[in-house]
């Protein structure tokens, strides 16, 4: 059976605009990967459980309300306690060039802003994969 | 990577993301999965699977986090399997049951995971019978697995689960539809969800006319109301799971399934790997092109021509090899 790359799509915090999420999400699926969306406002708790339970590739993360810095936080705090270092994890939405560079130095692979092609997204993501199973 | 004894062990000590790493292994059928499979037999403890399937959009996965809160409550340790389907063109899928199970997905005595059927027509995918195993030997009570949206003949749910919910909404047809056969037959208890909508009376009605015209059945079949958006009817719903499982348990039948399942999956498994043997045969295999291209241009029919093959494959994978391997 072929390798098939399964990805999170998360929406962490209270804003409800999941349109970019899930037009990622079906760009994803379009590319062949496996994508399991989670819905809106999930906290970053539940957003590493499930990437525990469905043992993902990657998490991607949209983000539109403004707590990107806090919620990347968590979430990568998260993934450290439980030594978890095979999960990509990116993230998209408007999020300012200064805290981009924050969020790189926490260890977020990449950030994608508005108008990023989503094959690029895609592509990136088959290119920086860390697990191998 | 093959078979890797420390990944067992963690597995073995309740670890979660041994779990979903080694229902990987085994999903997309890795090098060594069998191994983990032979080693977690002995640790099945007989888990109770109950199987949810019926139309797209009826509320399943929305039910399942009801019924599957319900179970905790009382002390349960609760797996969900959720399938959802794959595309025929790319083989990717979006996985969206997890966004109805809210609060209970972090309960420490929960477990979900997605499925994609992987081009599977049977309404679940190839490894879900082996996600079940995995997740009883994990030591869950109970196993929820969620079929994708079926319509009349996805009936694969009925091989893997003790008990089948067939969930219904009120106006999904008339009583012609109801008398066809699929998935109408397979059910062990019906659940009319969306209740509070038109029709549902007559949906009822006309479910009940169908299970009484069926004198195949000496169990009586229970059909339940319920309402999983506000979780009107869940406990009955429960209830009537359980008193199948009674029954099942009551009158042997729950050990007389389960050896049948047992075989089952070994015949098909089986099946699986003589289409494999053959199919890899036939990519290369130049007596195999010969009778082919007869075929493509119309030289020699179809039968005639499968007639030959069978017997050159039978030759040529079955008769030769097994000689082979007496002598050897």
């Amino acid at each position: 059976m072929d390798r098939k790359i399964k990805v999170l799509i998360a929406k962490p915090g209270l804003d409800g605009h999941d349109r970019g999420a899930k037009v990622v999400a079906r760009a994803f699926r379009d590319a062949g990967f496996e994508v399991i969306y989670t819905g809106l406002r999930q906290t970053p708790e539940q957003i590493v459980n499930a990437a525990v339970e469905e043992d993902v590739d990657a998490i991607g993360v949209s983000i539109l309300s403004g707590a990107h810095n806090h919620c990347f936080s968590e979430i990568m705090n998260l993934l450290k306690q439980q030594s978890i270092e095979d999960i990509l994890v990116f993230g998209g939405g408007i999020i300012p060039e200064d805290d981009v560079k924050f969020l790189k130095g926490i260890g977020v692979s990449e950030i994608f802003g508005p108008g990023t092609p989503t094959d690029d997204t895609v592509k990136f993501v088959r290119a920086n994969l860390k697990k191998d199973n | 990577m093959s078979f890797d004894a420390a990944l067992l062990g963690k597995f073995i000590n309740g670890e979660k993301r041994a779990c979903a790493r080694i229902i990987s292994i085994v999903e997309n059928r890795r090098k060594g999965f069998e191994e983990y499979l032979k080693q977690l037999q002995p640790r099945a403890r007989g888990a109770y699977v109950i199987g949810i399937t019926g139309p797209p959009g009826v509320g399943k996965s929305t039910l399942i986090n009801r019924l599957a809160a319900e179970l905790l409550k009382d002390g349960n340790s609760v797996g969900v399997v959720a399938v959802d389907p794959s595309s025929p063109f790319t083989g990717g899928a979006v996985l969206g049951d997890r966004i109805r199970m809210g609060e209970i997905s972090m309960n420490s005595r929960f477990y979900f995971r997605s499925l994609s059927s992987r081009g599977n027509l049977g309404g679940l995918s190839e490894a879900a019978s082996d996600v079940v195993r995995i997740l009883d030997a994990f030591g869950k009570d109970v196993i929820i697995v969620e079929t994708v949206g079926t319509g009349q003949n996805e009936v694969d749910v009925i091989e893997s689960c003790d008990t089948v919910v067939v969930v219904l909404m009120p106006g999904t047809g008339d009583d012609i539809q109801a008398q066809k056969a699929g998935i109408l037959e397979i059910g062990n208890v019906f659940a009319i969800n969306k209740s509070d909508r038109d029709g549902a009376e007559r949906t009822l009605r006309e479910l009940q006319t169908m299970l009484h015209m069926n004198p195949m059945s000496e169990y009586e079949t229970r059909i339940v109301m319920t309402k999983s958006n506000i979780g009107e009817g869940i406990s009955d719903l429960k209830d009537a799971i359980l008193s199948h499982r009674d029954y099942l348990n009551g009158t042997g039948k729950m050990a007389e399934k389960r050896s049948a399942r047992n075989v089952n999956e070994m015949t098909r498994l089986i099946r699986a790997k003589i289409i494999g043997k053959v199919e890899s045969l036939m990519d290369s295999d130049r007596e195999y092109m010969k009778i082919e291209g007869d075929v493509r241009g119309g030289r020699l029919d179809p039968h005639s021509a499968s007639a030959r093959l069978l017997e050159y494959i039978d030759d040529k994978l079955f008769v030769s090899k097994s000689k082979g391997e007496r002598n050897g």
